[in-house]
């Protein structure tokens, strides 16, 4: 339906608000792309399929819950998709509301179970619940999971709640009550004053005030104003915006749209990267509903304010992250980033004024107006206000999507959320900030985490990524990774990144290979201090961060590299070498699986590798049951 | 408006960059990537240079390429700090390691004082240094679009589109012209003109007069069809239009 | 006829600049990849020289100037799957089907791209095979996913 202003928008909202509240049960199947890729679709359409051949009252649509018949037999069951929960290892999940159970690896399978004891009885089903790794106890719902009860959703709130595709559902969770209010109670400019006064720094990694952004777009001159979306999220290990995009994405519209109203601009993009397809999908169909609801489009609820989003897809290039070179990939050019010297808040897209934001920013748009400002900066420290998305992955046993307050430790990010090290082992390092960040030692794992307290050590909060590594990762072959990554990614316009990235793959190469020389880690140095003054970009510009960072804390694993030619963690091929040790007990695992014919040995005898022949590969070491493979 | 450029005080209009005003001043900026006909690109980071405001904040500098950066009211410049110039020295070895058999590149790391370079040498034969020059005249100056930049980071290369010579391509030879590494050789031999970094052929036009070469046919063509100019005047070598028209368009102004 | 789907695409977007990329999306999901005559089209079609076009297609990783496999391949390369053995996962694949990434196949079963990063993190290491996500792939057990050859998500 077509809301022609606050009055009616609100009256739906009031309707739907009730319909949920009228809800028997509501089941909950994560539809993000993680738990997509488990078979959680299937998982959704098994169980409203056989819920109702089960005699089950079933509604797949908010609207419908309403219905009259409902009223009496005290609710229908209500069952849809939502955004990433977050957890995405223990996926597909299904969440049961109100009783707050979380069942984990869901497969069409468990199907019947769920309906009979859970749905029809009430009763929980052990096998499918989330097990501590640590207590190894048995855990009820999202209440009980440390993961997410040391959390604090607000950006994510709706994520995993919410069904993405209904604006119904959206209206119902308080939609759009931040832009009815801004557009019938507020000006323009009171807009940049409540997100100014918020506190607001920009998500996507460079912290920036983002009150002082709009402010200074609308001091400059001209009438034609742009609003943008960033939803490049480059940074590898960082899913947040996808999830935000792919969970709650009425929420950026609904963000976009009172930056528009806030700016004076009529036309917003959203620039999403080309490998999110799902993301594009649920973006460009709320973008749709909002349409048809008049919530885009010409004349918004009544106000004279007029908006359109048009969403660009990215093209596999990292530095289209980059403020500038997102704009000119939009305007249909290559991503070559302009020198920051004019602010694209006075000439961006187009040469006109622009506001660029992360995704997750806009999120904290929609509920800074609609909150308030003291509400936002309740939270957080003195210079970082609000909470941060952040994806923890790597080798902690809980890996996923978390929001926290600002200023929390690593320790209790690693420790008590992350569940601790996989399998036991020794944290080594906690990785943040992408390719632009750096890796920190466990000795800085009490550092609060916030815009500049990981900066002075080296490191830098980045947009949400944190990647944390054990015993068994090199730190020479993180950095190595890292430039890898940047060389393949470099637009290559300016000789310091373009040639410096190069040179220092040459070096990093050649120390993981055993071939490195004692001046490296000096010329090393020397040139990330060149790449760091004298590139266009950020990109270039932080690039050898990765590098110093691991210099910095672990300089005597790279010496160990070039004086030893050794690789303590047994990552760096040229340098270990795999054998079988005396807990061999003749299974002949390793030598079925070995992909190179490496290893020979009879059953019950202990078996040997050749070492000409092995390519390093793992495989052994992957299979085996005894811990019989030695890397040294 | 005033600013201080290596403690000399200039003036400069508002639009100018510093690498224009110093310039103008005599103050010497080595740049590969700029050329004064061409939209500057800030690429080679040669020109950088230090901005400073002492008066206002003494704790501030920043590094800046000059032929891009706009003049601001009482800038303090610096533009041969020893920072500055151990940075342009890494960039020449960085170069030099790209092409390190260019000539043009050999003798400007050693007016940089850089001799040799202690990086790597990926491909000895490398005479492009990804100034971008050539792009830029072919589509901004004379409006051709033959030659464009292709793939991107290490593997950036210019050239025309699938390395085959292009049919855009008229033999003006603007982009051997403004070359910083003359490694885009123009070779006129007879009436035959080849640019074979381009892969591309051509025959040359003679002279209406004389029969000396002129150029190309495409490039008469291109012309003629901005300037609505008669064979008299493209067809004609620049010896002999001196020689038969400079007489009359000293008299009448015109041809 | 490839000019008729090509128009049509031009069409959708817009003739226009800005379209470009978006369009240059749509002929390579339409056909897996950009012939030279197509791209020509697209220039033509959008009225931009074909130097500045063949430079935008070349500059975009998602973009393939030459043809692809019936199944893509895509090994997930960032930091999460690096660190869980996404190399040796790379490296297995590239054995059993003897090309090296990116690359495709003599007979055009399969092509082999890296990606960096594909935002499914927590589950790493992830290899995309078509649309499908395999999440927590093993090394040993790589070429298990050839079985598969790409169903649909």
């Amino acid at each position: 339906m077509r809301f022609s202003s606050a009055a009616e928008l609100k009256t739906r909202r009031d309707f739907l608000a009730e319909a949920r509240r009228g809800v028997k049960r509501r089941v909950i199947i994560c539809a993000g792309t993680g738990c997509v890729a488990g078979g959680s679709l299937d998982v959704h359409a098994r169980l409203i399929e056989q819920a109702r051949e089960a005699g089950l009252t079933v509604e797949i649509a908010l609207e419908a819950c309403a219905g009259e018949h409902h009223k009496g037999n005290g609710g229908p069951d209500y069952i849809s998709i939502s955004g990433c929960h977050g957890f995405c290892q223990m996926g597909p999940l299904v969440h049961v509301m109100p009783d707050d159970i979380l069942y984990c690896g869901v497969k069409v399978k468990d199907v019947p179970a769920i309906i009979d004891e859970t749905l029809k009885k009430g009763e929980v089903i052990e096998r499918l619940l989330y097990r501590d790794p640590v207590s190894k106890e048995r855990k009820k719902g999202r209440d009980e999971i440390t993961f997410y009860n040391q959390q604090h959703r607000l950006a994510l709130e709706a994520c995993g709640v919410i069904d993405p595709e209904s604006i119904d559902d959206y209206l119902a969770h308080g939609g759009y009550q931040a832009l009815s209010k801004a557009l019938g109670e507020m000006k323009p400019d009171d807009v940049v004053d409540v997100v100014d006064k918020s506190g607001l720094r920009g998500r996507g990694g460079g912290g920036f005030p983002t009150g002082r952004k709009w402010r200074s777009c609308l001091n400059a001159p001209g009438d034609v104003r742009y609003v943008i979306c960033n939803g490049d999220e480059g940074d590898p290990g960082a899913f947040m915006d996808r999830s935000i995009m792919e969970g709650d994405p009425f929420k950026v519209i609904e963000g976009m749209t009172l930056g528009g109203y806030a700016l004076g601009s009529s036309q917003g993009y959203v620039y999403v990267r080309h490998e999110y397809p799902l993301a594009v999908k649920r973006m460009e169909k709320a973008i749709d509903e909002a349409r048809r609801a008049g919530l885009l489009g010409e004349n918004i609820l009544d106000s004279g304010f007029s908006f359109e989003i048009k969403i660009n897809r990215g093209g596999g290039a990292f530095v289209c992250g980059e403020s500038s070179a997102l704009m000119r990939s939009i305007e249909g050019y290559i991503g070559e980033p302009r020198p920051k010297y004019i602010h694209s808040t006075e000439k961006g897209l187009y040469d006109k004024p622009t506001v660029l934001n992360n995704v997750e920013s806009w999120v904290c748009v929609t509920d800074i107006v609609k909150n308030g400002a003291n509400w936002f900066a309740s939270t957080g420290t003195e210079k970082s206000k609000g909470t941060k998305a952040f994806c923890l992955v790597g080798k902690v046993n809980n890996t996923g999507l978390i929001e926290v307050p600002m200023g929390i430790s690593l320790r209790k990010i690693v420790e008590e959320i992350g569940g601790g090290i996989i399998g036991g082992k020794k944290f080594k390092a906690i990785q943040t900030g992408g390719p632009s960040g750096g890796c920190l030692p466990a000795e800085k794992l009490d550092l609060t985490v916030d815009f500049d307290t990981l900066t002075s050590a080296g490191s830098m909060m980045g947009s949400g990524g944190m990647i944390v590594m054990d015993e068994r990762n090199c730190m020479v072959d993180v950095a190595k990774y890292f430039i890898e990554f940047l060389l393949q990614e470099s637009c290559g316009k300016c000789v310091p990144c373009r040639e410096g990235l190069q040179q220092m793959h040459v070096m990093l190469d050649r120390i993981t290979k055993g071939e490195g020389r004692e001046d490296d880690i000096e010329r090393l140095e020397s040139l990330a201090r060149v790449m760091k003054k004298a590139s266009l970009c950020a990109l270039g510009q932080s690039a050898a961060n990765p590098v110093l960072s691991t210099l910095r804390y672990f300089r005597d694993e790279y010496q160990t590299h070039i004086t030893d030619r050794r690789c303590p963690a047994g990552v760096c091929k040229e340098l270990i070498t795999y054998s079988v040790n005396d807990n061999c007990n003749g299974c002949t695992l390793c030598l079925k699986n070995c992909p190179a014919d490496a290893i020979t040995g009879e059953k019950k005898k202990m078996h040997t590798i050749d070492t000409d022949k092995c390519t390093r590969c793992g495989a052994c070491e992957a299979v085996c049951n005894q811990d019989a493979i030695s890397v040294e | 408006m005033q600013l201080t450029i290596d403690g000399k005080k200039v003036t400069a209009k508002e639009g100018e960059t510093l690498l224009q005003v110093a310039r103008r001043n005599k103050v010497d900026i080595p740049t590969l990537c700029f050329h004064e006909s061409l939209e500057p690109r800030g690429s080679c980071r040669m020109c950088m240079v230090e901005i400073s405001r002492p008066e206002k904040r003494h704790d501030w500098s920043r590094l800046v390429a000059s032929c891009v950066y706009p003049v601001e009211e009482g800038l303090t410049v610096k533009t041969d700090t020893e920072e500055i110039t151990e940075m342009r020295k890494t960039l020449a070895e960085l170069l030099l390691a790209r092409t390190p058999a260019n000539a043009e590149m050999i003798s400007f790391a050693k007016r940089l004082g850089v001799e040799q370079t202690a990086f790597e040498i990926k491909d000895p034969e490398e005479q492009c240094i990804l100034c971008g020059q050539c792009v830029r005249v072919c589509s901004d100056v004379i409006g051709a679009h033959a030659i464009g930049m292709y793939d991107r980071g290490a593997t950036k290369k210019v050239g025309p589109a699938y390395g085959k010579g292009s049919d855009a391509c008229i033999g003006c030879g603007a982009c051997a012209h403004v070359c910083p590494t003359k490694c885009i050789e123009m070779i006129d031999a007879g009436m035959t003109r080849k640019i074979p970094h381009w892969d591309v052929e051509f025959e040359l036009v003679p002279c209406r007069i004389c029969g000396k070469p002129v150029s190309t046919r495409q490039h008469i063509d291109f012309v003629r069809r901005r300037i609505d100019g008669g064979p008299e005047v493209l067809e004609t070598c620049s010896e002999c239009l001196g020689k038969f028209y400079g007489a009359k368009v000293a008299a009448e102004g015109h041809m | 006829m490839s000019n008729v789907e090509v128009d049509r695409i031009i069409d959708r977007h817009g003739r226009d600049r800005s379209s470009l990329i978006a369009v240059l999306q749509d002929v390579q999901e339409h056909y897996n990849w950009i012939s030279e005559e197509n791209l020509g089209l697209v220039a033509e079609g959008l009225g931009l020289p074909l130097s500045e076009v063949y430079g935008v297609a070349s500059f975009y990783r998602a973009l393939s100037l030459v043809p692809r496999g019936k199944t893509i391949i895509k090994v997930c390369q960032g930091t999460a799957c690096h660190v869980r053995g996404a190399q040796l996962i790379q490296e297995e694949l590239e054995r059993q089907l003897d090309i090296k990434a990116p690359g495709t196949t003599a007979d055009f079963e399969y092509t082999m791209e890296i990606v960096n990063c594909v935002g499914a993190c927590a589950m790493a290491p992830v290899v995309l095979v078509g649309d499908k996500y395999h999440p927590g792939v093993k090394p040993h057990l790589a070429k298990k996913l050839l079985v598969t050859k790409g169903e649909k998500a």
